[in-house]
């Protein structure tokens, strides 16, 4: 099966979360279609995302508007998303939105300050981590933060808590 | 000669004894004027206490809820859990509480599940074919500790709304929604589709599940804390078996090193505190005296001619979890020196219960739901 024009169909899926295309997000790892069948690869930006199901959704639901007739098989590949993947575009839209992304310096998307603080490992979401800005005093999530405890220091607190 | 008053010569008095009381309803009585309502009212409450203020309303100027306002009067939205008691009383009904039994499952259920653990692979990419002989000796723990990682999710859940700070809420539900998820990718991982996952967690008889027998000791906070503590360690330990390095595997690995972090520092603050230090040394103590069948080999993955006692390769990979558990700064670990093996019905009401809420949650969802 080789790349499909589909694709683009399936980059333009929004997040159900987040107003920013799937492509983007780099969630989408590839679409193939052969024998009236269509292969999507996905990648979740967390094991335990719990938009894997209306992202199925909303993709089966694109790509038969697109192509009628083919059987469409979803395959979530885990662990194959990295913040990398998220696109320039992509960057810009989360930015837009309050988000940044995991990987570089936790700057604040309202100041552009990288006096950050982290204000817990565990945000609203399982893929996103709770910062506040110092400079500006905004709260801000950055998304994709599989194993953030290596990617950021943790300080040693002797009380409780998160 | 009783006299039955009326609205109009009764008057209710409300009194504050001393600044720092508040002004309550103190009593009634009848006066024929409003003046003479106040004199009776400083007699009648205030002849002993010093009173701060008295208020003397007539019952007539008052707007009162009468017996039918109860529906009206009731709370409209019931959140037992924002209550201050609720974690003490909560905690003190579940362990009073007897041990929950599970009705025998049917003979279908029974062959459903088994035919879910004929392992559905070939089709399936990510299956374990590329794992070698090394690899395959570690598919049995790998199962173990995904029913333990089950367990342990569903009861986080069942804390969300039993925390100490909204901080704890966000931590609890993301470990406890990654457990779920790390279970159900290591039974992805192993072949099963979703039908299977999905028949191998809810419809197998408790008499297979292989949990370790730390989730037994489930209960508390400082015993949960303790338990999610070893259950991390040990999932972190055999994601870093060079057989499992593939992508969703290591993406566990970093998950689970968060919660491995977030439970060491509850288990550091837990035995600093001194309102703590005694109930937690305990709970830690008998978790990781029962932790020793994390690595140990399950009661059905024991082939017949093998050798007694645990294999070299589970006694490597409980030296590590016992330096990772040592490195954790908890009070004094009972770990034993070599894994033990699991046997089968452990988990008791823990297990029982888990199971049980998951069928009941089930039963009211259409079947095709979970097709």
């Amino acid at each position: 099966m080789s790349p499909d024009p589909l694709t683009g169909v399936v980059a333009d899926v929004r997040d159900p979360e987040i107003d920013v295309g799937l492509g983007d997000l780099g969630v989408v790892r590839s679409v193939a279609r052969a024998d009236g069948r269509i292969v999507v690869r996905l990648a979740p930006t967390r094991l335990s995302c719990p938009a894997r199901g209306e992202i199925a959704r909303r993709v089966r639901s694109a790509l038969t508007d697109a192509a009628p007739g083919n059987r469409i098989e979803i395959v979530w590949e885990r662990g194959a998303w990295q913040p990398t993947a998220v696109t320039d575009a992509g960057r810009e839209a989360l930015r837009t939105a309050g988000y940044r992304v995991a990987g570089a310096v936790p700057r604040c998307p309202y100041c552009g300050s990288e006096d950050a603080v982290r204000a817990g490992r565990f945000g609203g979401a399982v893929c996103k981590v709770p910062y506040d800005c110092r400079g500006c005093g905004s709260p801000f999530d950055v998304i994709g933060t599989a194993g953030c405890s290596a990617v950021l220091p943790v300080p040693d607190v002797t009380q409780g808590g998160s | 000669m009783p006299h039955v008053p009326t609205d109009d010569d009764v008057y209710e008095v409300f009194a504050q004894t001393g600044t720092g009381s508040a002004l309550s309803h103190v009593g009634s009585l009848v006066a024929p004027r409003r003046d003479a309502a106040w004199h009776l009212a400083k007699e009648t409450y205030g002849r002993r206490d010093d009173l701060f203020r008295l208020w003397v309303v007539r019952r007539g100027d008052l707007i009162v809820s009468s017996a039918g306002d109860r529906g009206l009067l009731a709370a409209k939205t019931r959140m037992p859990h924002r209550q201050p008691g609720f974690p003490t009383t909560r905690r003190r009904d579940r362990s009073a509480a007897p041990d929950a039994t599970i009705a025998a499952p049917a003979a279908t259920v029974a062959t459903q599940a088994a035919a879910a653990r004929e392992r559905p692979g070939g089709s399936v990419s990510e299956c374990g074919d590329a794992h070698g002989v090394a690899g395959r000796a570690l598919d049995g723990l790998w199962l173990a500790l995904a029913d333990d990682l089950f367990v342990l999710g569903n009861r986080l859940g069942e804390r969300i709304v039993d925390y100490i700070d909204l901080e704890e809420s966000l931590a609890v539900g993301s470990i406890g929604q990654e457990a779920l998820a790390h279970a159900e990718t290591v039974l992805a991982l192993h072949g099963f589709d979703g039908p299977a996952a999905d028949a191998h967690f809810f419809e197998r008889p408790r008499e297979q599940w292989q949990v370790s027998r730390v989730i037994g000791r489930l209960g508390d906070w400082p015993s949960t804390v303790a338990c999610g503590l070893v259950i991390a360690a040990a999932v972190t330990v055999l994601a870093e078996e060079p057989a499992a390095h593939e992508p969703a595997i290591a993406a566990v690995r970093d998950e689970q090193l968060v919660h491995l972090d977030h439970w060491r520092r509850w288990a550091r603050a837990l035995a600093a505190w001194p309102e703590t230090s005694e109930e937690f040394a305990q709970a830690y103590a008998e978790v990781t005296r029962s932790a020793g069948d994390l690595f140990g080999a399950g009661p059905r993955d024991v082939p017949a001619d093998a050798p007694p006692g645990p294999s070299a390769a589970a006694a490597e990979l409980h030296g590590r979890l016992a330096a990772l558990i040592r490195d954790s700064g908890g009070p004094g670990s009972l770990l034993p020196d070599l894994p033990v093996a699991r046997a089968a019905g452990n988990g008791g009401s823990v297990l029982a219960d888990c199971l049980a809420h998951g069928r009941v949650v089930r039963e009211h969802y259409a079947p095709e739901v979970f097709r």
